[in-house]
């Protein structure tokens, strides 16, 4: 294993592990410093990921172009059936490599002062390491099989990171909620690999893509197919209609829900249907949907955003629009800007979270932006980071927002879906409007702090992660895409696309600053101008009449918009009280005829061994002459069978 | 070390590892651990032996014994089992005033019937295997000698193991003077071109008996609930398991080598009786209160499974012995592990083993409850863990040996969804109800603590990893 450029990736898999399995045991004994054996595993992580994610997205010849394998050992093997599990590292790994690894090691530092109050402090970071060795076998597993595993892995540990606080009602209500719509996508997810077994007898991914690149898998049969696997996206990545898990999801503690359900997890999704893009290229049909939920999921959640007053269920509509968008540019096959958008979200998504965390930490607990305003002056380190996480989601140059937003913009026009570049077009103007509201109500205006409470500046390790995510924030952006369509990103990741773009027929273009490409980024640059200057008018400093005159004038979408558009009213009825009917109902059958049956089946089975029980009486004679007499009929059925 | 020397050494180091272990015992006497740590060394060098061996095809003892790559594999296998039950053993009997160092010895002794039986290839070398293999067990089925239920089950097992070792040498004999020859693979031959006469078929009846008794299959299971309630408790996880695969290394090298041209003869038979005994086992092992006694029942079920392969692989199926052996080591892991932990909460001697002593241990003493489950996950055969792998081996054998081999496999897929009730039962007891007052007293001494754990590490890995042991086993079993 040591001439191979992955001999040291098991250790990505193996030292959280340890650190999980370390923390989980002795944890408890540790008290307040039972984060150091997780913060060093996780340390240690991201410098050997590091290690692996820059030459492969600097296209290194061992680890850039194809990529690179290491098989560790065979999971399963029946038949012509066999499931290897095995590492894959090329430049799509090392984009998510970069996130997850980097964000990842700044939330384990952010928490040890955001917990260092939790009377649960060792069961946090058991979790969180539990939860990194789950998302870094997601990204570097080479079979299907190990995927739908690691899938499964990170949605448990969601579970328990959202209902840590498993003593108060919402967080158990919320962590449910999460687990079981993520399973109706899963369903789907594995029909998905169900049917890639059929038609493949793999699920090996590479075996599976050289067949669809051999054009094995074509027609209604790659339809059918590539729309279940998305159905386990849709759950994951929380996009319509299965988005309702996510908001609710914020009942989790903050670092969580910058970690997971913002920079890493959630992205699984959009990191499945890349990964897998020969099989959405193989149909024009399954690659439309994916764009028409994309799109529609991202303006759906901006509008939501607009009306929202917890600061980090804003951030959470924010996260399912900006997830919205990077579907739509997969849909439209615009691979490359949708994993740039993916890194950059990731950092400034991450460095928002944590940001909001830093303000819930400094107002003590209050998440409700109306009994915030003027916290500008009195947590400046906290402020001066959002702004630059506020400026690079709103897309204004030249922080990495801009850059990505603007790629996928511009291949969606350039590949001819109008509808998806004008919708996105207005999406940025709405995301610019209502980030600025947060950064308006939050820290502008005057102070609707409660007086008692003592507004403080966070401790250095929760501040640290906010300034060293800020970084990348800044530079990410301008590092990895520039030059435009020519840049490193462009360079580590068009290997890895260059089978999907051959099937949909895309060609690399020139780009042109004085010409479409030029005017493209004008627009996308004016009304992410215009949505922010309006933030800024309106929740500079308090303009109350204004506001109310406004949402009077416009009530019913003011209405509909803060009720979510009534998605979990209309999930209420249908599912849980027309639902809840039919289930009582098959309760009904399953108690009557079915455990009827069974417990008659049971009731005869310990009658008849209660009988045969009898025949074991204790006395030596009796079970002699008992073998006695099965030799001799023994000799009679020889005799009679040879004869 | 001269080649012959070197073929036989794991099993002369057993040997003198039984009577070092009691010329330890003399020189410093009434210790607890010196046997059992002179024993575990024994048992490391013979691992060494086999392992040096390196599975090579090697002939000593005029060529009686021939190793191989499946000694090797039940060589390994029997060192495993004999390590855990070491290691299981002697706090609980050492607690109850019994010593251990006869126990040491004793268990050594079997241990090289076992490899015997594994490496004979004739007819008088695989008897001596198996009476090395069985006396030691009437002799540990009575350790608790002040105990009348241990005296009344050993002299039951004794005289009826004696009585069934009769009918097996009474076969053998005939067998021999029907063929000509004691070679078993002579044997082999001569029948293939041969005829099967009246004498042949009385030889097969009075060896199935014999052979069946052993394994403890229906009808011929009547001494086992007695000789296993009545011995100690980490004895009897020891006789459910050592003896059984032991005696299933006689079947192969019995029927499945020197009596394999009567296939056509003996399948129909041990199919019925696998059935039988599946069935049986279940059945009864489902209205036991007792888990000790339910785990006696449960263990004659699992003999049904593992004939189950048998009757695949006399129909010509190589993954029928490959299902054996996997069975084999899977149902080691598991079924030593569950006994375990029944060791485990007898703390106190004179303490009983009733599913009721068993309720709430999930709130008192998490750790062992949740080892409790996956041993018993493991023994209803739910993925992932060893028991799973194993059950699919040998169904999926009898699947593909296909005919009536196929509908035995319907009858072992119904008789394992039975068996998950009185298993799951005791998950329920274990997590769902109010801890029994008074608490029973648990003792995880150090060295069952790590006996725990080999036997959890063992189900888990074969679950996961399956593919480890598998190939292993495709060695042992290759031509």
């Amino acid at each position: 294993m040591t001439d191979t450029p992955l001999s040291t990736a098991p250790l990505l898999l193996i030292l959280p592990l340890i650190g999980f399995a370390f923390t989980a045991a002795f944890g408890r004994r540790l008290g307040k410093r039972a984060h150091i054996v997780p913060l060093v595993a996780i340390a240690a992580v991201w410098v050997l990921a590091m290690g692996l994610a820059i030459p492969a997205l600097l296209g290194d010849p061992a680890l850039g172009g194809e990529g690179s394998s290491l098989t560790l050992f065979t999971w399963i093997a029946s038949g012509d059936l066999i499931f290897n599990v095995g590492i894959h590292v090329d430049g799509l790994t090392g984009a998510l490599l970069l996130v997850v690894t980097s964000v990842g090691a700044l939330v384990h530092l952010y928490s040890v002062g955001y917990m260092s109050h939790d009377g649960s402090y060792w069961r946090f970071f058991a979790y969180l390491n539990l939860f990194m060795f789950s998302m870094l076998l997601l990204v570097l597993a080479d079979n299907l099989l190990v995927v739908f595993a690691a899938w499964e892995l990170v949605g448990l540990s969601s579970y328990l990171l959202i209902g840590f606080w498993y003593t108060k009602r919402e967080p158990g209500l919320a962590s449910k909620k999460a687990f079981i719509t993520n399973r109706v996508g899963d369903v789907g997810f594995a029909l998905g690999l169900m049917g890639l077994v059929a038609v493949f007898g793999s699920l090996d991914i590479h075996t599976i893509l050289a067949g669809i690149e051999a054009g094995a898998l074509t027609g209604p049969a790659a339809t059918v197919i590539a729309l279940l696997v998305f159905c386990g996206a849709v759950g994951k990545s929380a996009q319509f209609p299965l988005h309702v898990w996510l908001p609710d999801a914020m009942e989790g503690p903050t670092p969580v829900s910058a970690l997971i359900h913002a920079a890493t997890m959630v992205n699984a999704g959009v990191y499945l249907v890349a990964r897998m893009s020969p099989l959405f290229a193989a149909s024009h049909e399954a690659m439309l949907i994916v764009a028409a939920i994309g799109i529609f999921t991202a303006i759906f959640a901006a509008s939501i955003a607009f009306t929202q007053t917890d600061i980090k269920r804003v951030l959470a509509f924010s996260t399912l629009s900006q997830l919205g968008y990077m579907f739509a540019a997969l849909g439209v096959g615009a691979w490359i800007p949708a994993i740039f958008h993916l890194i950059t979200h990731g950092f400034f998504k991450g460095l928002l979270f944590l940001g909001s965390g830093s303000v819930i930490h400094a107002v003590d607990g209050e998440q409700e932006m109306p009994k915030m305003g003027g916290l500008a002056r009195k947590i400046p380190i906290t402020y001066a980071t959002m702004l630059i996480g506020t400026i690079a989601i709103a897309g204004l140059p030249p922080l990495a927002g801009f850059w990505s937003k603007d790629e996928i913009l511009g291949e969606a026009f350039k590949f001819g879906f109008g509808w998806v570049w004008l919708v996105g077009l207005l999406v940025a103007g709405m995301t610019a409007f209502y980030m600025f509201r947060l950064m308006g109500m939050t820290f502008w205006g005057e102070s609707r702090v409660n007086p008692a409470v003592h507004v403080h500046e966070s401790p250095w390790t929760m501040t640290l992660p906010l300034v060293a995510l800020a970084v990348p924030t800044i530079v990410a952006g301008f590092l990895l895409g520039f030059p435009f369509a020519d840049g490193i990103l462009v360079h580590g990741l068009k290997p890895v696309f260059a089978p999907a773009n051959e099937l949909l027929g895309h060609e690399h273009e020139a780009w042109t600053l004085f010409g479409i490409d030029g005017l493209l980024m004008l627009a996308s640059v004016t009304i992410a101008a215009i949505g922010t200057a309006i933030g800024i008018r309106l929740f500079s400093s308090d303009h109350t009449q204004l506001l109310s005159s406004i949402t009077t004038r416009l009530r019913p979408l003011y209405e509909g918009s803060r009720s979510r558009w009534y998605f979990d009213d209309l999930n209420d009825l249908v599912f849980v009280q027309a639902g809840g009917r039919v289930a009582r109902a098959l309760w009904w059958f399953d108690r009557r005829v079915v455990d009827g049956a069974v417990n008659g089946v049971g009731t005869i089975a310990s009658s008849s061994g209660r009988g045969l029980r009898q025949i074991q009486t204790g006395r030596v004679q009796n079970y002699a002459l008992g073998i006695a007499v099965g030799l001799i009929a023994m000799v009679i059925v020889y005799l009679m069978v040879a004869a | 070390m001269s080649g012959e020397m070197m073929t036989i050494a794991p099993l002369l180091t057993v040997i003198f590892g039984a009577v070092a272990v009691l010329i330890a015992d003399m020189v410093v006497p009434a210790r607890r651990y010196t046997p059992i740590a002179v024993a575990l060394a024994a048992l490391g060098a013979a691992a060494v032996f086999i392992t040096a061996q390196g599975g090579g095809v090697t002939i000593a003892l005029a060529g009686a014994y021939v190793t191989g790559p499946f000694v090797s594999y039940l060589g390994l296998l029997g060192i495993t089992v004999t390590t855990i039950t070491l290691l299981m053993t002697p706090d609980h009997v050492g607690d109850r005033g019994y010593p251990t160092a006869e126990f040491a010895s004793i268990l050594l002794f079997a241990l090289a019937g076992a490899i015997l039986v594994a490496a004979s290839t004739d007819l008088v070398t695989l008897f001596i295997g198996l009476e090395l293999l069985v006396i030691p067990g009437y002799l540990l089925a009575g350790y608790a000698k002040r105990d009348p239920l241990s005296t009344e089950g050993a002299v039951k097992y004794f005289l009826l193991g004696s009585f069934s070792s009769a009918i097996l040498l009474f076969g053998i004999v005939l067998l021999w003077g029907s063929s000509g020859t004691a070679s078993l693979s002579g044997i082999a031959a001569a029948l293939a071109s041969g005829s099967a006469t009246p004498a042949l078929a009385v030889a097969l009846a009075l060896i199935t008996t014999g052979a069946s008794f052993k394994i403890a299959a229906v009808p011929f299971h009547y001494w086992t609930p007695d000789a296993y309630q009545g011995s100690p408790t980490p004895i009897t996880g020891y006789l459910s398991v050592g003896p059984k695969v032991g005696a299933f290394a006689l079947a192969i090298k019995l029927f499945l080598v020197a009596l394999a041209p009567l296939a056509l003869l003996w399948v129909p038979v041990v199919a019925v009786l696998a059935a039988a005994t599946m069935t049986l086992g279940n059945l009864v092992a489902l209205t036991q209160l007792n888990v000790k006694r339910m785990l006696a029942y449960s263990s004659i079920a699992h003999t049904g499974y593992l004939m189950v392969g048998l009757v695949a692989a006399g129909l010509g199926e190589v993954a029928g012995i490959s299902g054996i052996l996997f069975y084999g080591a899977a149902y080691a892991f598991m079924n030593l592990g569950a006994f375990a932990v029944l060791t485990a909460i007898q703390g106190r001697p004179g303490s009983t083993t009733q599913l009721s002593d068993l309720a709430g241990l999930g709130r008192r003493h998490p750790l062992l409850a949740i080892l409790a489950a996956v041993f018993l996950l493991s023994l209803t055969g739910i993925p992932p863990t060893a028991g799973f792998f194993a059950k699919a081996y040998v169904i999926l054998a009898a699947v593909q040996a296909g005919g009536a081999a196929a509908l035995l496999a319907i009858v072992a897929v119904l008789n394992a969804a039975v068996a998950a009730c009185y298993y799951l039962r005791v998950i329920i007891y274990l997590f769902m109800r109010e801890p029994a007052e008074p608490p029973v007293e648990v003792a995880t001494p150090p060295l069952l603590r790590i006996g725990l754990i080999l036997a959890a590490i063992g189900t888990i890995a074969l679950g996961l990893a399956p593919t480890l042991l598998i190939e292993a086993v495709a060695r042992a079993i290759a031509p």
